[in-house]
């Protein structure tokens, strides 16, 4: 878990993917990451709660996040994590497939996400590339995009709102 | 600086409520007929603070107004008024007034007027003045007593001018009573001072605005520069100051100094005892909550010692707080009045957070307390050390538990005032009386009721009290009691608003809620149903509505927040002579005592309070009335069945005479819930799910059990509910 050493970069975001995609979050907004431990399901919730989880004597729900955004929901499997993160205040994990890096990026390049037409509003903050090191440890000059994530779109508190 | 002023400044509000309080116990035990010489000091005392605080940040009205009513207080403590039932009242008056000078000063209410209440404080001096006029003015100050007294009457007098309102007014020395020996004090502020936010400069000029001036400055303790610390205080000043300067004046400006500070006030060489000091607790410091840490990969076991520190951390801080002694500064020159500084007990002022921090951090170290025994060889735990750990830990929790109980009297400190304000607005004569103040409850529960008390004692006033004449009329006392008990029955309280007033007309609130559509006209209800409706929402009886309450409001927002509480509201009346309201509470809303139950394999926890009785069913006790509703046969009386596990979604295809019925009641009727197995019976701490989520219908919350899995709180009422009134689609219906 290196930080690139790009200069000028004035936020810290943390990569993962979900199936194929890389995904990024504010730093800021991070607590933990924790090893996948099934959570006790809970009744009437939406699909993607997977139901609430100990985090040192703290009831956080484990939100599924592949569900959440859409996709197939994720396997589980060796490298499956929690990424445990407060959203206003609250907090809450989310499952992803694998946690990547801690890299930091500049505001201005990252690029707003394309216009879709869905019934919620976009939980896709913008786009930003970022290079990242190969498997030899030479550096992929390509670069990979990466999804921000708006947390704030994300609040459970919202989202069960609307469902209630 | 402003920041640690403002959390300084927050104490002497905390202070001044406190100080209030004490103030209105003190009056109301006066009131009825307690006019004990320490009862009156303590008065005095709570008043006197809290002008000494208003004068040190700065609050001109509120240490104005203090000071009037002061130097009644000190007259009547002096026995130079007697508290006759005229003069409480004005006292009381005059203590309302002060408790909105607070509220003012804290920034919450505008200014208040209290040109009455002082108007009627002066004239209780004034009074006092005409009694002593005709005595022997000789005696109320002989050559011994102390130079204070002599000098009270002279600044009181001075006091009276009904347009001074800065306290400076009063402290200006009255000329022709100069020839009175000087003052010489002696000020060595403690090393720390300036870290206590105490400034020696302020003081000093606090004390130049009484007439003193500085004589002289001792700079010897100033050690060579090498070894000066600039934020340490090393000057020693020597002042005068003019001779008619009350005592009592001089000390009050050392009210906030540090407890170790070299304080010496001497006239003609007579030594004076050392006045007794307030020190100023330092600012709280903040505790860096451990969750924010990042933490990766958080091993499930192995944290002990991390929880064993963060809560050695958390109880070094409590002990850090520093000791504040709840009486306020005992007046040195006052030889009548004795030391009371021992009846106070030592308290010490935490932030809830950090309770509520240390609680979880408790909980979590019992938790891995049992992990570690259960992975642990039969051997090893056989030990002694392992069951001691567990017990000592235990005893952690339940003192912890404790700290959060506080007496409900803070709850009623409110209500003499709303019920003096009532009884102006309707004109009621009232009176109040409580019994069990001392009841401990946990402070959530305490500030919660708050609203629903209102209510209910305004209910009393204004619905439940008839006016003086119908009293008279009816063959009753004139004046209407209104009784305000509390206690604990095993792990409820009872808070009970009890008036000997009319009764429920149950006549009238029949036919108003016909009227208004909350029942059928051809109902049949009993008396007990009726008196129900008077919680039902939407339900207002009185004819004309008036601002007090009767807005058809108040008794609904009763129940429901009584309910959400977890706990109910029983009406009872009898005609004629009275109704009670009763609040039955949980004594906490951290911990329930819970039966563990076994779902397909789940876990779920049943509040034990709701549970009657379990059964395994018989065959054919279990009968079906429609396809998807049961009942099961108790006796002969036929209660609902619920399958729990189809309102969780969980798989059942066990037969029915190998589980188990818990019959739960609520207030909606009995039910019986289908569970695969009981596990234990055990108190477990109560985790909201809206903490983190929102709260879940069918759910009263979560808990840790002693594996660390977490169990799910049914909430009976929503399953009842539910069971009762719909048909049972579950709970997402």
């Amino acid at each position: 878990m290196t930080t690139t050493t790009e200069t000028a970069s004035d936020c810290k975001i943390v990569t993962f993917t979900l199936g194929k995609q890389t995904f990024g979050i504010d730093m800021g907004a991070l607590i933990e990451i924790r090893e996948w431990d099934e959570p006790t399901p809970l009744p009437n919730v939406p699909r993607f709660i997977k139901g609430v989880s100990n985090l040192r004597g703290n009831v956080i729900p484990v939100v599924g996040l592949a569900e959440r955004l859409g996709w197939e929901p994720s396997a589980i499997h060796a490298r499956s994590c929690i990424l445990v993160v407060s959203i206003g205040g609250k907090q809450a994990g989310f499952l992803v497939d694998e946690v990547n890096d801690i890299v930091g990026i500049t505001r201005s390049d990252i690029q707003p996400a394309p216009e879709v037409e869905t019934i919620e509003a976009s939980v896709i903050d913008g786009l930003v590339r970022i290079t990242t090191r190969a498997k030899d440890g030479t550096r992929d000059e390509n670069g990979t995009m990466v999804l921000l994530l708006d947390l704030e779109a994300l609040s459970l508190t919202k989202h069960l709102d609307m469902a209630a | 600086m402003s920041d640690e002023l403002d959390e300084i400044q927050a104490i002497f509000f905390e202070e001044c409520t406190e100080g209030l309080a004490a103030a209105e116990q003190g009056l109301s035990a006066m009131q009825t007929g307690d006019i004990s010489a320490e009862t009156i000091a303590g008065v005095f005392r709570a008043v006197h603070s809290i002008k000494g605080g208003a004068g040190a940040f700065g609050h001109a009205d509120l240490t104005a107004f203090a000071h009037r009513f002061e130097n009644v207080l000190d007259e009547v403590r002096g026995g130079k008024i007697a508290p006759t039932p005229g003069v409480i009242k004005v006292m009381l008056s005059s203590f309302d007034v002060l408790a909105d000078h607070v509220e003012t000063a804290k920034g919450l209410a505008p200014r208040p007027n209290d040109a009455a209440a002082l108007a009627a404080l002066e004239k209780v001096l004034a009074d006092k003045g005409v009694v002593e006029d005709g005595g022997a003015p000789a005696a109320a100050a002989p050559a011994a007593a102390p130079a204070p007294v002599a000098a009270a009457p002279a600044e009181d007098d001075f006091g009276f001018m009904p347009v001074a309102f800065s306290l400076d007014d009063f402290d200006a020395p009255a000329g022709p009573a100069a020839s009175v020996a000087s003052w010489t004090i002696r000020f060595k502020p403690s090393r720390a001072a300036l870290a206590n936010a105490s400034e020696p400069m302020l003081l000093i000029r606090e004390l130049e605005t009484l007439g003193a001036t500085v004589e002289s400055v001792d700079v010897s303790d100033v050690p060579p520069l090498r070894d000066l610390d600039p934020e340490d205080a090393y000057f020693t000043w020597l002042l005068s100051m003019p001779g008619d300067v009350p005592r009592n004046d001089i000390d009050d400006c050392f009210d906030f100094v540090a407890p170790d500070s070299l304080i010496e006030i001497t006239r003609n060489e007579v030594e004076a005892p050392a006045p007794a000091f307030e020190p100023i607790p330092a600012p709280s410091l903040d505790l860096e909550p451990p969750a924010e840490d990042l933490i990766p990969f958080v091993p499930v076991t192995a944290s002990i010692e991390d929880l064993t520190a963060q809560v050695q951390q958390v109880v070094a801080d409590l002990a850090a707080t520093p000791m504040t002694p709840t009486p306020a500064p005992v007046m040195p020159t006052e030889s009548a009045a004795p030391k009371q500084a021992n009846e106070a007990s030592q308290t010490i002022r935490v932030d809830l957070s950090k309770l509520d921090l240390l609680l979880n951090l408790v909980g979590e170290l019992v938790i891995r307390n049992s992990i570690l025994a259960d992975r642990l060889s039969p051997a090893d735990r056989q030990r002694v050390e392992l069951p001691e750990l567990a017990r000592l830990t235990r005893q952690i929790q339940d003192n912890v538990m404790s700290l959060r109980a506080q007496p409900i009297k803070q709850a009623f400190s409110r209500v003499p005032r709303m019920l003096r304000d009532l009884s102006v607005e309707t004109g009621k004569q009232i009176e109040l009386e409580t019994v069990g103040e001392t009841t401990e409850v946990d402070k959530g529960v305490i500030e919660k009721i708050g609203d629903p008390l209102t209510h209910m004692i305004r209910n009393a006033a204004d619905h439940g009290l008839e006016s003086t004449e119908e009293r008279i009329a009816a063959g009753k006392s004139p004046v209407g009691t209104i009784k305000l008990s509390a206690e604990q029955k095993g792990a409820r309280i009872f808070v009970r608003v009890q008036d000997n007033g009319r009764g429920i007309n149950r006549e009238r609130v029949k036919a108003k809620a016909i009227e208004k559509g909350i029942i059928s006209a051809d109902a049949v209800l009993s008396n007990e149903e009726i008196d129900q409706l008077i919680c039902a929402p939407g339900f207002s009886t009185a004819e004309t509505i008036s601002n007090i309450s009767g807005r058809g409001v108040g008794m609904d927002v009763v129940r429901s927040n009584v309910e959400a509480l977890g706990g109910r509201v029983e009406i009872h009346s009898v005609p004629g002579e009275g109704t009670t309201f009763t609040m039955i509470l949980p004594l906490t809303l951290a911990i329930l005592d819970g039966m563990i139950v076994r779902l397909a394999s789940q876990r779920f926890v049943l509040p034990l309070a709701h549970v009657l009785e379990t059964v395994q069913p018989e065959p054919g006790q279990v009968k079906r009335t429609s396809p998807d509703t049961e009942v099961i046969d108790m006796r002969g009386e036929y209660v609902p069945v619920k399958r729990t596990t189809e309102i969780f979604g969980l798989n059942d295809d066990r037969l029915i005479e190998d589980s188990l019925v818990v019959i739960v009641e609520s207030e909606h009727g009995k039910v019986g819930l289908v569970v695969d197995t009981i596990d234990d019976r055990r108190e477990v701490v109560i985790k909201s799910l809206d903490q983190n989520l929102h709260p879940i219908r069918g759910l009263g919350g979560a808990t840790i059990l002693g594996d660390g899995s977490i169990a799910l709180i049914l909430d009976i009422e929503a399953l009842v509910a539910s069971a009762n009134r719909y048909t049972p689609k579950g709970l997402a219906a």
